[in-house]
């Protein structure tokens, strides 16, 4: 009996079911439309399978040394060159896309989870919860993103998942401002009433009936994330504090070719496009989902508002 | 304007003393002991109790807390845990070299990345505004301190024009030796930002310059470059000024990685430095004075909104 009462109101609560799946639909076409994020996403599809299939792609093991072939210039033999250790530079590259992909979940797990579940307790429970942690979330973002990083991750300890901790932690309030936003802004609508006075927990009023309603404007959050933490990553692994040697991430072989840089200024050059190329395609893919997701109805000013915001929240 | 001034000033002392309260908190979180640290690697239990105990560790939490604030308050940050120097000097000592970096850094911004977006706004869809545009994305997906990497190697190295690392001193090297230290580096740190204004300056004037009553001055014979300047400027700045406080923080967060790279003696290296060797007191000191910079750009962002226009002083 309950249940199929409750079904009725799940019902009423998406009643423009139709209409959604034919915004849908236009959204995919506008997005496949534009050429250059197709091709961001061509590019992070061809990064994940890279990433998969790294043994298959990799000429050398990554790890092998040979001293004979120590800073040897690209050749047929070793296709980007070799380093101080006469490693294999392309294996390296290839399996250190591994090692960015890992750490873009680790620290969109953290930033979501964190971010998303407390943002929903914050703005739906409201009073002394929701002030405190909206405080916290303030204080986080009055932070210089990297000063913080660095600070957490480096007394954490080195190390790519505490580094993705400290990560996770400083972009987790815009997700948290989404997130508590949303629900304060329905948490007197009638149909969640009706919710709560049918008997729904809490949990499932928030779970099925407020995350529904932000969920492109956190995929779009998450895209333009995950292009932070390539930098983050990049940079904390380049400083030390994150990938530990001889693990290979981009930002350990660009420490490695800065710390040769006079030996062989070349080694900067094949870290630095797969990172350039990777923010670039995560960037435009976030540009294209928001242009589609969100581009009807909105004014001049309040997308110009949105930029000036993106760009806040970007800046590590 | 002084009701609003001083509005926005008190407004800022809650937030700094919840900004301490929380970074003080999220330190003591940490799983780091600054006993252990200080004490060494080979330290009997008892010579850590006695560091504990010197360090005043065994304080309460709140006490700890308002020796620190209240030390704060007076510019006190505590002692290094490895030099026994005061961590406060230690900053001050380094501030100069990121705050030169900053500037120029800053300069460079403004110079270029303002009439970069004028000359797109001007222009809307020609092939400059499309080509600035592609060039601003390019900008902003190389992180500062790769950017450094690749201009040291091209014009530290390869083209041996400025000095790949090292910083020197105006009282050491003059103004061009200063300033030849620093032009490869600012350039690092300025990228994104150049990018980020010449967009956002795009975006406003071509609002502005649509506006009825820019077409009103246009109507009536204005020449084209007061039309901008005059009439556009001043409504275009308000969201410009927004994205220029926003860069002190970008500034702030890329010289860490850039001031590495070119071996620069600043804040940021000091910052790499001291998180390495776990020096709890520097680093909680590191955090909360980049925090005020932060808290103090902001306001004064606030203010020049104010100045900007009179509506907002409300």
């Amino acid at each position: 009996m309950r249940r199929r009462r409750e079904m009725t109101i799940d019902e009423a609560s998406g009643a423009t079911r139709e209409r959604r799946r034919l915004r849908e639909r236009r959204g995919v076409r506008q997005f496949v439309a534009n050429r250059a994020a197709v091709v961001s996403v061509c590019f992070l599809l061809a990064l994940v399978l890279l990433a998969f299939l790294a043994p298959l792609v990799a000429t050398h093991d990554p790890d092998e040394q040979n001293l004979l072939n120590k800073f040897q210039s690209p050749s047929a033999e070793h296709w980007l060159g070799a380093d101080l250790y006469g490693r294999d530079l392309f294996s390296r590259l290839v399996y250190s896309s591994r090692v960015t992909l890992l750490a873009m979940l680790q620290g969109l797990a953290v930033a979501s989870s964190l971010g998303i579940t407390l943002g929903l307790i914050a703005g739906y429970a409201g009073g002394v919860a929701d002030a405190l942690l909206s405080r916290v979330s303030d204080a986080i973002m009055a932070l210089p993103p990297m000063i913080l990083a660095l600070a957490i991750a480096g007394i954490l300890g080195a190390g790519l998942t505490n580094a993705m901790i400290a990560i996770g932690v400083v972009l987790a309030p815009p997700q948290f401002r989404l997130a508590r936003g949303a629900a304060q802004s329905v948490a007197s609508e009638t149909y969640i009433e009706a919710c709560r006075a049918i008997g729904c927990s809490p949990g499932r009023i928030l779970w099925r009936h407020v995350l529904p309603n932000i969920s492109s404007p956190l995929l779009i959050q998450t895209t333009f994330a995950a292009g932070v933490i390539v930098i983050a990553e990049a940079s904390l692994s380049f400083l030390g504090l994150g990938v530990q040697p001889p693990q290979s991430s981009w930002g350990v072989m660009l420490r490695a070719a800065f710390d040769s840089i006079y030996q062989a200024p070349w080694m900067v050059l094949a870290p630095t496009v797969m990172i350039s190329l990777t923010i670039l395609a995560l960037s435009t893919f976030g540009d294209g989902l928001r242009d589609s997701l969100e581009g009807r109805g909105r004014t001049r000013s309040k997308r110009r508002r949105e930029r000036v915001e993106s760009a806040a929240r970007s800046s590590v | 304007m002084i009701a609003y001034a001083a509005r926005r000033l008190l407004s800022a002392v809650p937030l700094l003393f919840f900004l301490s309260l929380f970074v003080f908190l999220l330190f003591e979180l940490m799983p780091a002991d600054a006993a252990v640290i200080s004490a060494g690697e080979n330290a009997t239990p008892e010579q850590i109790e006695q560091v504990r105990e010197n360090l005043g560790l065994n304080e309460p939490l709140w006490s700890r807390y308002f020796d620190w604030a209240g030390g704060l308050l007076h510019g006190d940050l505590g002692t290094s845990l490895f030099s026994s120097q005061s961590v406060t000097s230690t900053i001050l000592e380094r501030l100069p070299v990121t705050a030169s970096l900053a500037l120029v850094s800053m300069v460079l911004v403004v110079l270029i990345g303002l009439p970069l977006g004028v000359m797109a706004a001007r222009h809307p869809n020609s092939w400059l505004d499309r080509g600035l545009s592609s060039f601003a994305s390019l900008c902003m997906s190389v992180p500062p301190f790769v950017l450094g990497l690749l201009l040291a190697v091209a014009f530290g190295i390869l083209l041996p024009w400025f000095p790949p690392t090292g910083y020197t001193s105006v009282a050491d090297g003059g103004i061009s030796g200063w300033l030849s230290s620093l032009v490869l580096p600012a350039i690092a740190v300025a990228a994104v930002p150049i990018a980020e204004l010449a967009r956002q300056t795009r975006g406003s004037f071509l609002d502005v310059l649509g506006a009825d009553h820019v077409r009103a001055t246009r109507a009536k014979g204005m020449p084209e470059g007061s039309v901008v300047l005059k009439h556009g400027a001043k409504n275009a700045a308000v969201p410009i000024v927004t994205v220029l406080g926003l860069q002190v923080n970008r500034i702030l967060g890329g010289s860490v990685t850039v001031e590495f790279v070119f071996a620069l003696p600043g804040f940021g290296a000091l910052a790499v430095r001291s998180v390495v060797q776990q020096d709890l007191p520097m680093v909680l000191g590191i955090v909360a004075v980049s925090a005020v910079i932060v808290v103090v750009v902001n306001i004064l962002t606030d203010l020049s909104y104010g100045l900007l226009n009179p509506r907002m002083r409300r």
